[in-house]
This record gives C-alpha cells, sequence and structure tokens, in this order.
C-alpha cells in the first residue's frame, strides 16, 4: 500500500470513531464543537510553552555569547602578558563555547518550526470552527432530511481530520520541548558547574592566573624602579 | 470528489501539519511516483545515511510537487482529504512507525 493511503486510512480510522460513537447527528455536531473548543485551548497552550522553551534557549545563547567575548578579552590580555597558555586556554574554552552556540542555533530553528506550525494550525482551526458553528445551526434546522444527515457527516469528518492532524502536531511539539527542556537543563548544569566558563566565581582560573601574572609585572617594575633609585 | 470544468478529476491532499492542497489528477501520478519510492525506503528497513538522505530528498520532492503545483486550500473550508502526504519535517523513524500504522497518531483524546 502507499504510504499516502495508509495515512489517510489512519486518520479515518479515528474521525470514523467519532461518528460511530453518536447516532444522533444532532448530538455529534455539538460533541465535535465541545472537543473543537478543547483543542484550541489546548493548541494555545501548547504554543505558549513553545515560545516559552524557545526564549530560553535565545537567553542562554545570550549568556554563552557574552562568555564568548569575555574570553577573547582574556585571550588578549594573556598574549599581552606573555603567558601563551592561558591564551590556549580561553580560546579552547571559548571553541567550546562555539560548538554550544551550533547546537543551540539548531535548536532555535526547530523550536522556530514547531512555533511556526502550530501557529498556522490555530489560525486553520480557528478558521473552521467559526465556519463548522455557522454550518451547524443551519443544517440542525433540517437535520432530518437525508441531505443534512449527508452535511453532517461530511464536516465532522472535515474537521475531526484537521483536528486528528493538529493532535499529531501538539504530541510532536510537546516531544520536541521536553526533550529540548531537559537539554537546555544539562546546558545550565554545565555552565554553573564552570564547564563552559566559571560563571559561579567572578573571577574564574583564567581571570584568577591573568591578575597574577599583572601582579607580578607591577612587583617587577616597582622593584626596577627601586633598584634605579637605590644605584 | 467534484469534477471541474475540464470534466479532470481533482483531488484534495493533505500535508500532515501544514494543511490542505487541491491538485489535478495528472499531479497524483507525481505524487504515487516519489510515494513509491519511499515505499521502498521504509520498506527496506536500512538506517544507514544514504538512506536517510534519499528518503528527506523524496520527501521533499513530494512536498515541493503539491505545494507548487496544488492550489492551497482557504482555512476556514471544511473538507475530507482523498490523500495524505507526510510533511517535509518527519523523520524516517516517524515514518516508519506511521507506515506500520502505530505512534504519532495516539488514541488521544483530541477528537
Amino acid at each position: 500500500m502507499s504510504f499516502s493511503n495508509r495515512l489517510v486510512n489512519l486518520i479515518k480510522q479515528k474521525v470514523n470513531k467519532v461518528l460511530d460513537n453518536h447516532e444522533d447527528p444532532n448530538e455529534a455536531l455539538d460533541y465535535s464543537a465541545v472537543k473543537q473548543a478543547e483543542l484550541i485551548q489546548r493548541l494555545r497552550r501548547d504554543i505558549v510553552e513553545v515560545v516559552a522553551s524557545k526564549k530560553r534557549l535565545e537567553m542562554q545563547k545570550s549568556r554563552i555569547l557574552e562568555n564568548i567575548n569575555k574570553l577573547d578579552e582574556q585571550a588578549k590580555a594573556a598574549v599581552k602578558a606573555g603567558r601563551d597558555d592561558l591564551a590556549r586556554l580561553a580560546l579552547e574554552r571559548k571553541n567550546a563555547n562555539l560548538n554550544q552556540i551550533k547546537e543551540l542555533d539548531t535548536q532555535i530553528m526547530a523550536i522556530q518550526n514547531e512555533q511556526n506550525k502550530l501557529e498556522n494550525a490555530e489560525k486553520r482551526l480557528s478558521a473552521k470552527v467559526e465556519e463548522f458553528k455557522s454550518r451547524k445551526e443551519i443544517i440542525k434546522a433540517k437535520y432530518s432530511s437525508a441531505e443534512a444527515q449527508v452535511r453532517i457527516k461530511e464536516n465532522i469528518t472535515g474537521i475531526s481530520e484537521e483536528m486528528s492532524d493538529i493532535g499529531m502536531s501538539m504530541s510532536r511539539a510537546e516531544e520536541k520541548t521536553e526533550a529540548m527542556q531537559s537539554k537546555a537543563m544539562a546546558m545550565d548544569e554545565m555552565i554553573e558547574s564552570g564547564a563552559l566558563v566559571d560563571y559561579t566565581n567572578n573571577k574564574d582560573q583564567i581571570q584568577v592566573e591573568l591578575e597574577k601574572t599583572e601582579t607580578k609585572s607591577q612587583v617587577e617594575d616597582e622593584l626596577a624602579k627601586l633598584k634605579s633609585s637605590i644605584a | 470528489m467534484s469534477n471541474n470544468n475540464n470534466n479532470k478529476e481533482r483531488k484534495i491532499v493533505r500535508i500532515l501539519g501544514y494543511g490542505q492542497y487541491v491538485v489535478d489528477d495528472n499531479v497524483m501520478h507525481e505524487i504515487n511516483t516519489v510515494d513509491n519510492k519511499i515505499v521502498k525506503l521504509l520498506e527496506s528497513g536500512e538506517n544507514n545515511d544514504s538512506v536517510r538522505a534519499e528518503f528527506e530528498r523524496h520527501l521533499k520532492v513530494l512536498n515541493i510537487i503539491v505545494e507548487e503545483k496544488g492550489n492551497a486550500i482557504e482555512s476556514k473550508e471544511i473538507v475530507q482529504s482523498d490523500v495524505v502526504i507526510p510533511g517535509q519535517d518527519i523523520t524516517l523513524e516517524e515514518a516508519r512507525k506511521l507506515f506500520k500504522g502505530e505512534g504519532i497518531i495516539k488514541d488521544s483524546d483530541y477528537l
């Protein structure tokens, strides 16, 4: 069987269940309307969640960018002080940070895609729900006719298909957001633990070493001055 | 589906997660050709990079055919699809699950 036929059958199975559950077509229309309202609510909540996850990733990104700037400065300062070893360390850390940025960018793009999908789905569903409401009243007025029965089936099937599709998109987005949240937590821990840079101390290892070097050269300078004044 | 003036049959295609399109019957042949290629990949059970790349390529082509040769259906239209194709962002693993009729579409309470 073709993939596309299989997919259409999968959705039809779901949709038929809805129709089978209601003998009274009027009841089926009302039930569907309730479910539509529920789904829209849920969809809007999911969008809020996805946006929040994206913001969190973006905040992490800006933290890491700050980090990169700081490490750049440190590398420069280290080279000036003749401490290539420290400069190397700073640049190594900068590289690790750059890799994190790449990963974050991919994640941000993926979550943006989910966001766009859900927002478009929300627009489609809202428009359909409005249309369904007005059609529902018209059909209800003459629901006993054979034609109305056909229309009811068509409308419920059509909108249920959309709902089933959106349900899938939501499940995927939820799974992705969860996975990203745990990744983001892991990255927060990495940052906190100083694997990327020491945020917990204002002075990280490189900074401490640089300051030591600076103090040393100040002492040397003073010593030289002292020596020349005595001589 | 209703016939248009040229008496050519038109079909409604849903791209999972991206809405519905109307396409002419001749476009359906194109869709089926690519679909068959995808089915072969799914049935092969292979997972290597070249299979993955080929899957992604066919999927992209499938989506482009519908988006470019079809007409997007207005949001408020309530109409059943004749055919449902996967969206471009589906993974090989997800596609395999769907093909076997499991996963993703859960017995959800969405309906």
